[in-house]
């Protein structure tokens, strides 16, 4: 199989940006996926790989050659809609023999193919029936086996099961990904959903008005977000975001110094730190020591665990309740404190502040 | 025990007033078709108009139609044009009506223009074609009404058929042609199929209006050789009386066609509708 590029891909619908020069090269076999808010770009820039909107600059290649102005069929990409988009009038057998048969593929190798794609995907008693005979999660799947039953270069898929209740979703996203895995194909998955995002892909790519934010395998979106828009988009509950600089003493955040700020980092424009839940840590506020206080406004049960939901300056902080954190109850004033291994800082341009390399080579 | 008593008027009454309407409206749909139907074979049904049950019955009328008059020369030339105006306003229409709901450069404003033309009075258009049918030497000819007929028939059936379209999801033809199909092959295997109902609609109601067209017709057409149906009925309303047993006998052959067409479609439209929701 091929590799496929996007290089400076954009796409202009008149005066607005939809998709602002975006570079992703997509390994062989891995699944991507492209993560943003709606109207972020994702669903175009997929219909660009798909060859159903053509790149207003930028080049697709395929294995080295240019692609921009093949048809959608000689691309070989297969789309999985949004809508599902099974035709009504066709029985599932026709749904999913129809790229074949658009190939002029013999009738034998065709029922073969067809066969084995719905044993695959559990599917095979409903060859027969109409799309609109079968429920949500069955039509998506039959939408899935039109797409794989051409063994395409790569698959595309527009955010397939957002329209399935949680439990259908959760499910057929184990199969997709397991799936996926076993035929190593290269795929390209659009969602909004983060969660959707962590367990399926290789590798995410975040957008956000129409330009590529991050690239990275999940862990590192999650734990080094390359800017505060990734950081703030990415983790439920969200981050909290502290105005911080840089002092002799340590790091300043919101007006107090954090002495236990060992790293002789000295990046002048240090303007934000970002903290996860997880990694703010709560104290009653009775030390001596100088700290910024919180008050603790609610305790927000999530099953296996809790946040606590403090009030911060006229801000809303969420800090995760851990084990020592039994004695502390609404209404008690808190000193917050933070764990400087994981937080986040940002520059005045909202870019990550490589904190771990700085101190490597300063000390 | 009231309650429920008026109750069961109150049900009562309102069926009633239903089944009333019913009535009505088929006395009113049926009335003429019968009264046409007895009239055809009452004999000699002088009287100034026939009374509606005939004393006698005679085949009579319905011969002297088919014999003397060429009833058939004008059925055939209503066929020809009416078949040739309703394809060729179907085709163009649904080509028309697919590319506004997929491309509609003007903002709903061509669709909206292409109806402008019934706006006027057909009489009023009917003169300045008929002046411009004398240069082409077409008058009296099927032509001319076929051609006439089509600035009536493309607006028509390009408007029944913009609301079928606009139902059909363009995801489809993305599906198919990302599957390998070319524009045209996805318009006939997906976007057809899936309008069957409005094209058929589209053609029965184009098809009658055609059949029954009477201004355009009596302005192009002078002689048999191009008459259709609806000028030969009138014929029969004469300076000396109407005829009206031949008239009726008349009639009730020319609705016929249509009836027969109108009935084969509608079957097709049911189809096409089932075809559409399973």
């Amino acid at each position: 199989m091929a590799k496929t590029e996007l290089l400076n891909l954009r796409k202009e619908y008149d005066d607005v940006i939809a998709v602002d020069d975006i570079s992703i090269t997509l390994e062989d076999g891995e699944f991507l996926v492209l993560l943003g808010p709606s109207g972020c770009g994702k669903s175009t820039t997929l219909r660009m790989i798909a060859g159903l909107e053509t790149a207003t600059a930028g080049d697709i290649r395929v294995g080295g050659e240019v692609v921009n102005d093949q048809a959608p069929a000689e691309r070989d990409f297969a789309l999985v809609f949004q809508q599902v988009a099974l035709y009504p009038h066709m029985s599932v057998q026709n749904n999913i023999s129809s790229p074949l048969r658009a190939a002029k593929l013999d009738a034998d190798t065709i029922e073969r193919r067809v066969l084995k794609t719905a044993k695959l995907l559990n599917i095979e008693e409903l060859l027969d029936r109409r799309p609109s005979e079968l429920s949500g999660g069955q039509q998506q799947r039959v939408a899935i086996g039109r797409a794989l039953v051409r063994e395409p270069r790569a698959f595309l898929l527009d955010e397939p099961f957002s329209k399935l209740d949680q439990k259908l979703r959760i499910q057929l996203q184990k199969e997709l990904k397991q799936l996926q895995g076993e035929m190593e194909i290269t795929t390209v998955f659009v969602t909004h959903d983060q969660e959707e995002a962590m367990v399926l892909a290789d590798r995410i790519a975040v957008m956000d008005e129409g330009s590529l934010q991050q690239i990275d395998p999940p862990e590192n979106i999650y734990q080094k977000p390359a800017n505060k828009f990734v950081a703030d988009f990415i983790g439920n509950p969200t981050m909290n975001f502290f105005d911080a600089s840089i002092e002799d003493r340590g790091l300043k955040i919101e007006g107090e110094i954090y002495s236990e700020w060992n790293r002789s980092v000295r990046h002048a424009s240090i303007d934000s730190m970002a903290a996860r839940p997880e990694d703010i840590v709560l104290s009653e506020s009775h030390t001596t020591e100088s700290m910024l206080t919180a008050t603790v406004s609610l305790i927000e049960m999530r099953g296996s665990t809790a946040y606590f939901v403090c009030q911060f300056d006229s801000r809303e902080l969420t800090v995760l309740k851990k084990n020592d954190h039994d004695d502390i109850s609404e209404g008690d004033t808190v000193a917050l404190s933070f764990d400087f291994e994981a937080v986040n800082l940002f520059d005045s341009n909202g870019k990550l502040v490589n904190v771990t390399e700085s101190a490597v080579r300063q000390s | 025990m009231n309650l429920t008593n008026t109750n069961r008027y109150a049900r009562t009454l309102v069926r009633g007033s239903v089944y009333a309407l019913v009535a009505l409206w088929l006395v009113w749909i049926w009335g003429p078709i019968l009264w046409d139907l007895f009239t055809g074979v009452s004999v000699n049904p002088q009287t100034d108009p026939p009374t509606l049950i005939p004393q006698q019955f005679t085949l009579e009328h319905y011969m002297t139609v088919v014999q003397e008059e060429d009833i058939l020369i004008y059925i055939r030339n209503s066929t020809v044009v009416t078949t040739v105006s309703t394809a060729l306003s179907v085709l163009v229409g649904a080509l028309a009506a697919y590319s506004l709901t997929r491309y509609d450069p003007g903002d709903g404003q061509i669709s909206f223009f292409t109806l402008s033309m019934r706006f006027l009075p057909p009489i009023a258009v009917a003169i300045p074609i008929y002046t411009m049918f004398i240069g082409l030497e077409w008058i009296n000819t099927w032509q001319a009404l076929i051609v006439a007929y089509l600035t009536i028939g493309i607006p028509i059936s390009t408007w029944i058929m913009l609301i079928f379209f606009q139902k059909i999801p363009e995801e489809l033809e993305e599906a198919s042609r990302v599957d390998g199909w070319s524009r045209m092959q996805t318009w006939r295997r997906v976007v057809l199929p899936l309008a069957t109902p409005g094209i058929s609609s589209a053609a029965i109601l184009t098809a009658i209006l055609m059949w029954n067209e009477y201004v355009l017709a009596l302005v192009l057409t002078t002689t048999k050789e191009a008459q259709t149906v609806p000028i030969y009925l009138a014929g029969f309303v004469t300076t000396r009386g109407v005829l009206w047993g031949r008239m009726g006998a008349a009639t009730i052959i020319a609705l016929t066609p249509i009836v027969v067409l109108a009935f084969i479609a509608q079957e097709r439209l049911v189809a096409g509708f089932t075809l559409e929701s399973s």
